[in-house]
């Protein structure tokens, strides 16, 4: 990412969006880390030492994120937040009354949204919340555009003081391509707040005022849009047309290639999706007789266009997702199909039917994952308390316990559900509720459920996975770590000392690789629970596996590794059926286990009955 | 030039990605990557496509198009076999790693022969070879990737020149990493080669 030249550099989209953030002078990043947006702060945080001007954080939630870049655009600082398409649920409060006040500094939202659900619960088009929020929204092609387009985003958000969202989706931040570098753009300024409560004080008063100036806004952005060089038309059959949104336009190109149309339609690429260009779409549309808008997700567009050809009395006729797949990420064979369905064309795709099928393989807990050792004392605790249990639980890498051997996890919502449905469960049903979270879900989202288990007192049982960093987005510093994004020392909050503040009377650290005393804790708790009095909290505390090994490669700490005795493994499988670990790797009529990728948890041994696995000796 | 690379996440595929996209960049070309992040990598199967070219648009490779299939786990060649194209090119690395789940679910797993039967529909250019062991044997385990690599390499099929993708190698590794994944290379390179002799001479 060095470099002051016009180099070109192969840079995935999230990267080009942070250079961009670099090139663009934005003072302030902020982020909760979320699939397929972390890449961005992540990136961020490691130029932070070379950029003195640049500050970056991993905040507690998105809310929070949002909001701490929103105070640097107030102070004419300008501020990027990004964030899943789902973290931009918990920053819409202040997203949407961003939009009233309107911003100083340059300031961009973005979103990566998730077509096809590739690392999430849902594939929301947040494309729509600029139409809700009155937010313009952008959506770059590649990933020289998505550098190209958060620099624009923060010219235009500067110019016009609105916030801008810039839509981002999986496969363009996961995406590598060449972008050209241009030097850092970096001014000198300092945060100033000039105090101007009718402008953010957003009083009843003020904010019917606000609403009609947001409204303002917008439409100074839309003339905007109307000249925005990031829209371009090529000219081709003058009849038939083509919009392509986003990411959808790459596609597009592809399919036409495949195609080899003889009268190949005009081709209109957008980029500024929200508000849209309606002069210019219309200059478009006027001679058509038939158009094809492509989009990812919702037919946002596409509705819009028909909306304009109505409004303006264009005779053409608008198509969209009666052609184009409205669920799941578009392909180039899903825009090919519905291309030609378009023009009128026949495709046979080459289609090749593999005749065998390659066995199943889901995402599973890592080796060592000390989840696995909690889920396997949940289990052991609820078989010896004989009880009854329901189980809750979160986003995080502990939803895979979702899965065999433990499947666990009954429930997964949204960041935080796992308490707040608790808190209903215990009350509704007469079964025992055993909730599980990570360390970073507690931080961002649980403390106010776990307040309300005690405030409407609610009996259940909260497994804090507490593993010091928030690990299924690779491991990024959370409260509980010690280190923050700048890389500075700081306090570390403790989920113990949290519940404990909250009112919690039953609280229990334990180290999960404990397998015995982690299941009596639990089982004390399942009895605690039982007399209906209030929650009850344990927190299972053990770094991350694949910290662990990082430790370990670096000689910090010494793990117990396990190898099979060759001659005593009956090749039963036990322990690959009853723990699941990875590292257990099937060779021939035996079992080994992978040294590189162990970390000593144990639990292999415990499970196998011929006691074949035993600790490698140094 | 379209290229899937299938394997598990763990077994450095997006490194051997980026690498086929560096070296694209440093021989002139325009490139596309398209990786997969997040929870996908835990243990999952991972598929990247790398679209080389004067001129590359969708970062996907359209089912049947691929004229490289590079895949890092026996049976996750099945999994990505549909996007190959007729006499495309397979190189496999004959490694199994039995996922978990199918073993408590009692889901056979394939042989090798019926996996090279169902790739000889499509093509007679398969290439089977062991990068795990030869790695090992090099001494750096982990490099079975970059095996792969100079086995695709050897093929002729990749678009690419060697001096780029020792160039790539070189801005991503460390000095003595960057040796032992040249070594690691050329030993992919001669496997493949040994193949074709054989196959040419026997």
């Amino acid at each position: 990412m060095k470099g002051a030249g016009r180099e070109v550099v192969l840079m995935l989209g999230n990267e080009a969006i942070a250079r961009g953030a670099i090139e663009g002078d934005v003072k302030v990043a902020t982020a909760y880390p979320g699939t397929p947006s972390t890449e961005i702060v992540e990136t961020l945080a490691s130029l932070a030492k070379e950029f003195d001007d640049l500050y970056v954080e991993w905040s507690v939630n998105e809310k929070v994120a949002f909001e701490v870049a929103l105070a640097a655009s107030y102070c004419n600082l300008r501020a990027l937040t990004a964030m899943k398409h789902v973290g931009l649920n918990v920053a819409s409060d202040p997203l949407f009354t961003s939009a009233y006040t309107g911003v100083r500094g340059g300031f961009v939202i973005v979103s990566a949204d998730d077509p096809s659900c590739h690392s999430s619960q849902n594939e929301q088009d947040n494309r729509i919340y600029g139409l809700h929020a009155y937010v313009p929204v952008v959506e770059p092609s590649s990933p020289q555009e998505a550098k190209d387009l958060t620099i624009y985003s923060l010219e235009v958000s500067e110019r016009y003081g609105a916030p801008v969202i810039l839509r981002t989706v999986t496969r363009l931040s996961h995406m590598r391509g060449p972008v050209e570098l241009s030097p850092p753009n970096r001014s000198r300024k300092r945060g100033s707040f000039e105090r101007s409560p009718e402008k953010f004080v957003c009083l009843p008063a003020n904010a019917r005022r606000m609403r009609l100036e947001a409204i303002e806004r917008l439409k100074a952005v839309e003339s905007e849009f109307e000249r925005s060089k990031f829209n371009t038309a090529e000219e081709g059959d003058p009849e038939v047309g083509v919009i392509a949104c986003g990411l959808a336009y790459v596609h597009v190109l592809e399919a036409l290639e495949r195609l080899n149309t003889i009268r190949r339609p005009s081709i209109l690429k957008l980029s500024t999706i929200h508000p849209l260009p309606r002069d210019y779409l219309a200059k478009f549309l006027e001679s058509k007789e038939k158009v094809l808008v492509v989009e990812e997700l919702e037919p946002l567009v596409e509705l819009q266009v028909k909306a304009l050809c109505h409004d303006l009395k264009l005779k053409a006729e608008v198509h969209g997702k009666d052609l184009i797949p409205l669920a799941g990420e578009l392909t180039p064979l899903s825009v090919l199909r519905g291309l030609a369905s378009f023009l009128g064309m026949s495709v046979e795709p080459p289609e090749v039917k593999p005749r065998i099928q390659a066995p199943p393989r889901p995402p599973i807990l890592c080796a060592g994952c000390p989840h696995r050792n909690a889920f396997y004392a949940i289990k052991m605790a609820v078989r010896k308390a004989k009880v009854d249990a329901i189980y809750p639980s979160d986003i995080g890498c502990y939803t895979l316990g979702y899965y065999p051997p433990f499947e666990l996890v009954d429930t997964t919502i949204c960041m935080g559900a796992g308490v707040g449905l608790s808190c209903g469960f215990a009350k509704f049903t007469d079964k025992v509720v055993i909730a599980t979270v990570g360390d970073s879900t507690f931080y961002h989202a649980c403390i106010p459920g776990l307040i309300n288990a005690v405030h409407n007192p609610s009996a259940f049982v909260l497994v804090v996975l507490d593993n010091n960093f928030t690990a299924m987005t690779g491991g990024q510093p959370s409260p509980a770590t010690g280190v923050n994004a700048m890389g500075q020392q700081v306090k570390r909050v403790l989920p113990e000392e949290i519940a404990r503040a909250c009112g919690v009377e039953f609280c229990k650290v334990v180290d999960p690789y404990d397998v015995d005393s982690t299941t009596s804790s639990i089982i004390e708790a399942i009895d605690y629970v039982k007399k209906r009095l209030g929650p009850a909290v344990v927190v299972a505390r053990r770094p991350c596996s694949l910290i662990l090994l990082r430790e370990h490669r670096l000689g910090r700490v010494r793990l117990e590794k396990r190898k099979v005795d060759a001659d005593r493994c009956k090749g039963c499988a036990a322990c690959i059926k009853l723990v699941g670990c990875p590292a257990l790797i099937p060779r021939g009529e035996k079992v080994m286990i992978d040294e590189a990728s162990c970390t000593g948890c144990g639990l292999c041994e415990r499970s196998c009955p011929y006691k074949a696995i035993e600790v490698v000796k140094e | 030039m379209d290229v899937v690379l299938s394997g598990v996440g763990g077994q450095g595929i997006l490194t051997l990605a980026a690498l086929m996209g560096t070296a694209a960049i440093v021989d002139g070309y325009d490139v596309r990557v398209s990786e997969v992040h997040g929870m996908a990598q835990r243990g999952g199967s991972v598929v990247c496509h790398v679209k080389i070219g004067e001129r590359v648009s969708s970062p996907l490779v359209m089912e049947g198009s691929a004229d490289m299939l590079v895949s890092l786990e026996l049976s996750e060649t099945a999994r990505s076999l549909q996007y190959l194209k007729p006499k495309g090119v397979v190189v496999v690395n004959n490694s199994a790693l039995p996922p978990p789940l199918s073993i408590i679910a009692g889901i056979p797993y394939p042989s090798l022969d019926a996996l090279i039967e169902d790739a000889k529909k499509i093509t007679s250019d398969v290439y089977v070879i062991n990068a795990n062991e030869i790695a090992k044997a090099l001494g750096s385990p982990l490099s079975a990737n970059v095996v792969m690599l100079g086995a695709a390499w050897a093929t002729g099929r990749l678009l690419l020149s060697k001096d780029s993708i020792f160039k790539a190698m070189a801005r991503t590794f460390g000095q003595r990493a960057f040796e032992a994944n040249k070594r690691a290379f050329e030993e992919g390179v001669k496997a493949v080669e040994k193949l074709l002799h054989d196959y040419r001479y026997h």
